[in-house]
């Protein structure tokens, strides 16, 4: 009974952060349809501000307090507020993306400023008073300034929300925007107040957290995913519920450290035990429809089964080229542009068309590796296909739950999925299934090697990094032929109305299943390339967290395009590499780049998507054939060059992109715009200019129709 | 050993930091003011470093006037400089007092970043003599590149099954020896002789990493056979725990009177803050090497007196004792690097500078990587200059019998009472086998190649 209490209290006192933090995710996203993925972050970064000027500056614990909450929390949230603000009227997609943009910066930044060696750590608060004692069962001060800041938070929302007037401006918000527009209100007040009000729980419930778990950036922003539950618990919406939440999952945490047997298999499960809580709220508890049908769907390019094939030619040459080129060590590397593109591919069909969000697709990646290594210890040639057998099964048992996600709440599922990948099955030692004896990751670490293909060993790693560029044309040719196909045009037509879809006797069920047990082979696929470029894989490396960017990027690339995927693996595997191998120096501003830009820059490409932006400069060059075949005699005179010996890895890459620029440039020059692109009579004078003969047109026009 | 516990929780950020590959090249030019003696005497090892009339470019990496050398580490990744730092310290001392028969050292950083082992070790096995005093903690990854391309390595601490005691690896500073229980003496010690009554109720947890995960049965194994008894067995996810109170409480529940922990020494401070609260106080707790460091001390607060943290340098000199050798090791950082902290690895690591120092000084102009590896396999009782406890190079598969206990304390670490029986250091308890299977280092066999390929 005794222990029972310590484990209640104990409970409770996480409840009590875990309700604070996940209060002020319910507000912000009520109010504003973003689900803040950087919460955490925010929460870590407070807690950092506030040991910097307690511990590390000696400021009076009281002052510190003023400015972390006073001062830098509502100064944060007004600039995340502002940073977002373009991407309010898109997609689940986009806005995931800027918090995920925001949170992978936020962790960057934070080890730059807090060198991560130096330990650190927060006293908790009157420390130096004795403990409560109730019974036989103890409450330290900290844990009960805890629960009173608590109990205090939800008066006081509940009082901010229904007896204020901005209150009521932000439910009214919530409830219709337009409305609220309409009535003289200004909803972009309503978002700057749930803002900030969200960042200062975050800051509260960070600095309260911080003094009793290391202080440490990543851990501080991941370790509240249980906060997530207790938000999904009031559906993102309730408050009181959020609270209701945040007891069952303090309590079920602290009993189940407390109260579960102790086993080989099992301690996983309790160290996933808050993902699995998170994914079994989804399911449980019926989510209305999510509003932000007012966002515009984007409409999903059609790609011609020529610029494919072309692309793919383009994609397999450059494999050639990086295999020709670089060193072994740096092949390893570099070569890893094409595994990680094949991975971010899968988004286009699961996400791109059906509008499916998947976050757990470094996941499928990873189950493809592990199989991938289970059937092809001797290279055989059909383990690759197994890899993605397996990898695709794994995904249509995904989808069958996700049917009842969509969303946000689809995300945050996929994002559990993972979640217990990491922390239990890919840790799991080895056990018997139908008789065989699988190990998943078992030594921390699995050998693969390149596949046998019609008796040929492709075993060195020019040989994997052309055999894996080879794989992403042909899986880029598959998807754009998906999506010329039938089942493409099903996919889009449920994700654009999923209702209308299964009015028109379209089956959701096998629509779903089906497109995210592709989507799971042919990450599984990558997954498996991956391997072969590495040689041996850990599970780290498939971990959620290290997903992440690969969505980030491929969303800024725009998940439509079938180009997606090579635009991520480059982005991912080439600029930001090459600059730390040039200048080493620059580490912690690079690592610190992607999450910046993301949030700087992706509001204005991301409505389109980079790869339609950069189509639009570089489709005339396609089309120049003349410009093309100078282009490429040169490029291949270069590649002679260096292949010889003649000049350097970088004189090649510096011609190579140089060459390309000016050809861009040229072609600009040369060429008037092919064919006057047709603008729309509504549009004249804004899309282009305004010319003279407009108006006689425009007369005419309306002449002939009177 | 267990230096990639704290990589590993940091794992989560390997997406989010850049990857990459990059080396940065140590600065061995050392300073230029030199002090009074530039002589190359460490410790009770004379003429380690020393000028002289080689000529020849006998081997990869060697030239008339330098020795190539990799120093592996994961800087990029945990920001962590040790061994970058010793390279730096022993080669500009080094290079002052004339270099190894006049060539000058240079020491490039092998940056693996946690993750580019591979990449890093095949760039070493293009450029580098031999690698010197680095450790990766995911360097089981790079073990079969190096093998193939023959490269010796002096690696200051080994981590991963794969790569302890793989051949062409020298072990100069007291390692675990695969198949043996690196810590039998000092478990020994604790259960039989300083705390018999923690005997029945021992505990232990572990960090739900790949890398250290299978510390826990190996330890399991050798407690037992010390005469222990496992009564609590718990695994914590490496990537935090937002309350310690539960394992706190789970540990007071059993009844756990000593408890062995494997992992990040900021976790271990926050559950004995819990214990400490409760009141439960254990007769010991084993924080592992990993946590010797003011640090851990001044993260522990209230814990470092109230709680008894006893550790086993295994071997190595303790930083805070009066060894000439430690005092000079301390006067080598002071000159060179000033800033840079003495830690376990960075000690371990210079006793892997000197041995290749001494080994490589003692081929004369024909420095070949076989002559270096006989030369350093030769040496049977190694104490670094008085560094360590004597390690018998020539007999890498059996465990060294010494083993040197610290104690934390408010006022810093000091040795525990533990009746050592040769110098600091006590070597009476034979090694303990294991009989489980906990994973086997490579060999020259498994890549096809032998040491008559060594050159």
């Amino acid at each position: 009974m005794d222990q029972f209490v310590t484990f209640g209290i104990v409970g409770l006192s996480l409840a009590a952060i875990y309700a604070i933090i996940g209060s002020g995710l319910v507000v912000t996203y009520t109010t504003t349809g973003v689900f803040n993925f950087a919460h955490g972050a925010t929460g870590m970064m407070s807690a950092f501000a506030y040991w910097q000027l307690t511990v590390g500056w000696g400021l009076p614990v009281w002052l510190g307090l003023v400015i972390v909450l006073l001062v830098l929390a509502p100064a944060f949230g007004a600039l995340v507020e502002r940073a977002l603000r373009p991407v309010q009227g898109l997609g689940d997609a986009e806005k995931l993306v800027m918090t995920i943009a925001l949170l992978s910066g936020l962790i960057a930044l934070a080890r730059w400023i807090w060198d991560p060696n130096v330990s650190r750590s927060l006293p908790v608060f009157f420390a130096d008073r004795p403990s409560i004692h109730i019974g036989s069962a103890t409450v330290s001060w900290h844990q009960a300034v805890t629960m009173i800041i608590a109990i205090a938070v939800a008066i006081g929302l509940r009082l901010l929300m229904f007896n204020t007037r901005i209150g009521t401006e932000m439910r009214a918000t919530v409830d219709d925007r337009a409305l609220v527009g309409l009535t003289g209100a200004d909803p972009i007040r309503a978002n700057r107040v749930a803002w900030i009000l969200g960042t200062e729980l975050a800051a509260i419930g960070g600095i309260l957290i911080a003094s009793m778990v290391a202080l440490d950036a990543a851990q501080l922003s991941l370790l509240i995913v249980s906060a997530y539950t207790a938000a999904i618990f009031g559906r993102l919406k309730s408050l009181p519920m959020t609270f209701v939440g945040a007891i069952v999952v303090g309590c079920l945490e602290s009993y189940l450290a407390g109260y579960l047997p102790q086993n080989e298999y099992l301690p996983g499960l309790r160290l996933a035990a808050p993902a699995l809580l998170l994914f079994a709220a989804l399911l449980v508890f019926p989510h209305g429809r999510l509003r932000g049908r007012d966002h515009r769907l984007t409409k999903v390019p059609l790609p011609t089964i020529r610029g494919t094939v072309f692309f793919g030619a383009i994609v397999i040459v450059f494999g050639l080229v990086l295999a020709t080129v670089l060193s072994d060590s740096d092949l390893i590397t570099f070569g890893l542009i094409f595994p990680i593109s094949v991975i971010a591919l899968s988004f286009v069909p699961l996400a791109g068309y059906a509008g499916q969000i998947s976050l757990g697709q470094l996941s499928m990646a990873g189950i493809g590796a592990a199989a991938c290594a289970y059937f092809g210890e001797n290279g055989q040639w059909w383990a690759v296909l197994a890899a993605i057998a397996v990898a695709a099964i794994a995904g249509a048992v995904v989808a069958i739950p996700a049917l009842r996600l969509s969303g946000v709440y689809l995300a945050l599922g996929t994002a559990a999925f993972a979640v217990v990948m990491d922390r239990w099955i890919f840790t799991l030692p080895s056990f018997h299934l139908f008789g065989a004896e699988i190990t998943i990751f078992e030594q921390g670490s699995i050998e693969l090697v390149g596949p046998s293909v019609f008796g040929y060993h492709v075993d060195t790693t020019a040989e994997i990094t052309v055999f894996s560029a080879v794989c992403l044309a042909l899986a880029t040719l598959l998807v754009a032929s998906l999506r010329r196909s039938r089942f493409g045009r099903q996919l889009i037509a449920q994700r654009d109305s999923e209702a209308a879809y299964a009015t028109l006797g379209g089956n959701l069920l096998l629509a779903k299943v089906a497109v995210f047990a592709l989507g799971a082979g042919i990450a599984g696929l990558g997954g498996a390339l991956y391997g072969m470029q590495l040689q041996s894989v850990t599970a780290e490396q498939f971990n959620f967290v290290a997903g992440l960017p690969i969505f980030l990027i491929a969303v800024i690339g725009g998940l439509g395009a079938v180009g997606d995927g090579f635009f991520t693996g480059v982005m991912l595997g080439g600029p930001f590499v090459a600059v730390v191998a040039l200048w080493p120096d620059t580490q912690d501003l690079v690592s610190v780049i992607p999450g910046l830009l993301g949030i700087a820059f992706a509001g204005g490409v991301i409505s389109s998507g980079a790869i339609a932006t950069l189509r639009k400069d570089w489709d005339p060059v396609f089309r120049d054939r003349a410009a093309l075949a100078v282009y490429g005699v040169g490029f291949a005179l270069v590649w002679l060059l260096r292949l010889n010996d003649i000049i350097d890895g970088y004189v090649f890459f510096g011609l190579a992109a140089g060459g390309a620029l000016v050809l861009l440039a040229w072609v600009s020059v040369r060429g008037k715009p092919v064919a006057e692109v047709e603008v729309p009579v509504e549009w004249w004078g804004i899309q282009r200019d305004w010319q003279p003969e407009d108006e006689e047109v425009l007369d005419r026009a309306v002449a002939t129709r009177g | 050993m267990v230096v990639a516990l704290a990589a590993v929780s940091l794992m989560l950020v390997a997406g989010c930091s850049g990857r990459s590959g990059s080396e940065t090249n140590a600065d061995s030019g050392g300073e230029k003011e030199s002090t009074s003696q530039a002589s190359g005497d460490f410790g009770q090892l004379s003429g380690v470093c020393g000028p002289g009339d080689a000529k020849a470019a006998s081997a990869q990496g060697v030239t008339a006037d330098e020795i190539k050398v990799g120093v592996f580490s994961d800087v990029g990744f945990t920001k962590n400089s040790e061994f970058v730092d010793a390279a730096k310290v022993f080669t500009s001392w080094c290079n002052e007092a004339g270099g190894i028969n006049g060539r000058k050292i240079t020491a490039d950083t092998r940056d693996a970043k946690l993750m580019e082992v591979r990449q890093r070790m095949l760039e070493a096995c293009k450029e580098d003599f031999a690698l010197v005093g680095g450790g990766a903690a995911l360097d089981g990854l790079g073990v079969k590149e190096r093998l193939n391309c023959l490269l010796p390595s002096f690696t200051a601490q080994a981590s991963q099954p794969q790569s302890v005691g793989a051949d062409l690896d020298i072990a100069a500073a007291p390692t675990r020896v695969a198949g043996y229980d690196p810590y039998f003496g000092f478990r020994t010690w604790l259960l039989k002789e300083a705390y018999p009554e923690s005997a029945a109720a021992v505990g232990i947890i572990n960090g739900d990493s790949p890398v250290t995960k299978s510390l826990g049965p190996q330890a399991i194994e050798a407690i037992q056979a010390a005469g222990g008894t496992v009564v609590y067995d718990e695994l914590y996810p490496a990537m935090g725990v937002s309350d310690w109170t539960p394992y706190a409480q789970g540990i007071k529940n059993k009844g756990v009177k000593g408890l062995v922990f494997y992992g990040d020494f900021k976790q271990l401070a926050k559950l004995e803050e819990s214990l400490t609260t409760m009141d439960y106080k254990l007769d010991w707790i084993d924080a592992n090497s990993n946590a010797y460091s003011q640090s851990f001390l001044d993260l522990l607060g209230k814990s470092a007196s109230y709680q008894n943290n006893v550790l086993d340098l295994g071997g190595v000199a303790p930083l805070e004792s009066s060894e000439p050798a430690i005092e000079q090791v301390k006067q080598m950082y002071e000159q060179y690097a000033p800033d840079a902290q003495i830690t376990l690895p960075a000690v371990r690591a210079i006793s892997s500078w000197l041995l290749f120092a001494k080994s490589a000084g003692s081929c004369g102009d024909e420095l070949t990587r076989k002559c270096v590896y006989d030369a350093a396999r030769g040496e049977t009782a190694w104490m670094a200059g008085g560094l360590q406890a004597p390690v018998d190079v020539s007999q890498p598969k059996v465990q060294g019998p010494c083993f040197n206990i610290e104690q934390a304390t408010a006022d810093g670490w000091q040795s525990a009472d533990f009746q050592p029986d040769n110098g600091l250091y006590r070597c009476d308890t034979p090694p303990f086998k294991l009989q489980g299977d906990y994973g086997a280092p490579l060999t020259l066999a498994a890549v096809g190649k032998s040491m008559s390929d060594v050159q």
